[in-house]
């Protein structure tokens, strides 16, 4: 563990495997309808 | 590696303090790191020396001494695991093979309700009000069957107007759907959005019973709500729709959002979220009213949303620490397990991935652009769809976006909301300032309370 940078959260996005799979949830189908965000919706693989 | 000259840390990370804490984002790889004084004044001055590791480290030495070697060498390790610092990345996505997998159904086209704010003209779009027949349902979902190809997850969203007074409907397609599933690999994930005034007891077991997933329209206080959701008559809301909207909870639907609206009337909306959560619910979500009418949120409102969104993190800090666990839509960022690279990069999906059918089976790219004449793209009827405005949608993705390309929140918007770009700015391909504003203030305190609850 290091004592001044702590990694929290470690790379993720390069990391994909199931790139494209466009499996996810569509953004504006949930809860907003109208300030769409996309970082918000989970990976189903 | 001693030098980062030439790298854009403007474009790539983000640098920014959260009450007591320093946080660092890696915009390209997602990483997220916390660093102690000494890490934060060594990277602000890598910035300022423009990647210069010595220049950095001769001023962090005569302030910090020797830990200040420490930092740099910490920040090698960080560096050689591509976690820091790392570059944009230039994967090719091919975007031709997005095919519609999401429906918003406008199944009915008229409202018992005259929200003073709504973007549907009071429920009818502009447009001669209508139910949508169960004929057209049925098209609908066909088309989304032929379009979405190999795509196993369909999405369905129940939406108007108030999709409860055309209920009768509703069952027919959720039925229809249904047998589709027994014969094919989809699977169909319905959402209904209504303002409560007809959720009685059938349609909550018919919710339940379906799996449906609900948004439930409250704006928060009696007073917040009943400002501008009234009835023909012009008389509040809030006690009609409380009893059914906690009948609903009591029932524990598997998925629920209390949705509300804020307005340049409650830009202490921080309030009504208190407000909704003493009610009980704990899934909800306020939205900020966007456009150019009276309610939406203007420039000069900013200085107090903003102030407001701190105040919302920090209920939502004092929730998680007395055991409650909200969930507010905004903030959840799935910062582990979030949407691949190619998701962020093509944003909401509207017009290519998703669509609208009105009651008459016209197809818009999103409910927002519904009677829009520039913007229809066919008819589930004869199953036409305009591939010219298809491939608008589809080459305003966030790399053709030039004022998103060095902005760090760039991977968590996707670019933004098409409709509210071309409201504000004219241009599908400009992102709206105020809505940028807000959602990079959002984001902040959303990572600063997902790193909260990680260290514990």
């Amino acid at each position: 563990m290091q004592k001044h940078i702590k990694t929290i959260v470690g790379p993720n996005l390069k990391n994909d495997k199931n790139i494209n799979c466009r499996e996810c949830a569509t953004s504006c189908q949930s809860a907003c309808k109208t300030s769409c965000t996309v970082g918000n919706q989970v990976c189903k693989n | 590696m001693h030098s980062l000259a030439g790298y854009d840390f403007t474009a790539n990370i983000h640098l920014y303090q959260y009450e007591d804490y320093n946080i660092l984002l890696d915009v390209n790889s997602g990483a997220i790191h916390l660093l102690d004084e000494i890490a934060f004044a060594y990277i602000n001055n890598l910035i300022k020396y423009e990647g210069d590791f010595y220049r950095a480290l001769e001023f962090c030495t005569f302030k910090y001494g020797e830990e200040a070697f420490k930092v740099m060498e910490e920040l090698l390790i960080t560096y050689g695991d591509g976690a820091i610092f790392t570059e944009p990345c230039n994967e090719y996505i091919d975007y031709s093979q997005m095919t519609v997998k999401a429906v918003c159904l406008n199944i009915a086209h008229l409202c018992n309700l005259r929200c003073k704010y709504c973007f549907a003209s009071q429920g009818n779009f502009g447009q001669k009000p209508a139910l949508m027949p169960f004929e057209i349902g049925k098209r609908a979902i066909d088309f989304l069957v032929q379009e979405s190809k190999g795509i196993r997850n369909l999405e369905v969203d129940f939406f108007g107007g108030e999709p409860l007074l055309n209920f009768a409907v509703v069952k027919e397609i959720v039925s229809y759907a249904r047998e589709i599933e027994q014969n094919t690999d989809k699977v169909f994930n319905f959402t209904l959005t209504t303002n409560g005034v007809l959720l009685d007891e059938e349609i909550i077991d018919y919710i339940i019973t379906e799996n449906i997933s609900i948004i439930l329209s409250l704006d928060g206080r009696p007073e917040t709500n009943d400002r501008n959701r009234v009835t023909p008559e012009g008389e509040g809301t809030y006690n009609t729709i409380l009893p059914n909207f906690k009948e609903m909870l009591n029932r524990n639907p598997s998925s629920y959002y209390i949705r509300g609206t804020f307005t340049r009337d409650n830009l202490d909306f921080s309030q009504d979220l208190a407000h909704i959560v003493d009610l009980g619910f704990n899934s909800l979500s306020l939205e900020p009213a966007i456009g150019d009418d009276e309610y939406a949120i203007r420039e000069e409102d900013l200085p107090q949303v903003l102030a407001e969104y701190d105040n919302l993190t920090k209920k939502l800090l004092e929730y998680y620490r007395a055991g409650q666990e909200i969930s507010f839509f905004h903030y959840n960022l799935n910062l582990q397990k979030g949407p691949c690279i190619a998701k962020r990069q093509t944003g909401c999906g509207a017009g290519v991935e998703y669509i609208v059918v009105t009651p008459e089976g016209d197809i818009y790219p999103c409910h927002q652009f519904v009677g829009e004449k520039d913007y229809y793209m066919g008819n589930v009827i004869d199953r036409s769809l305009d591939n010219n405005i298809k491939n608008i949608f589809s080459q305003h993705t966030l790399a053709n976006k030039a004022e998103c390309q060095r902005c760090w929140a760039r991977f968590f918007c996707g670019g933004g909301c098409h409709a509210n770009n071309l409201k504000a700015t004219n241009s599908l391909n400009k992102p709206d300032n105020i809505s940028c504003i807000m959602h990079k203030n959002r984001l902040e305190g959303a990572i600063f309370l997902d790193l909260l609850k990680q260290i514990g």
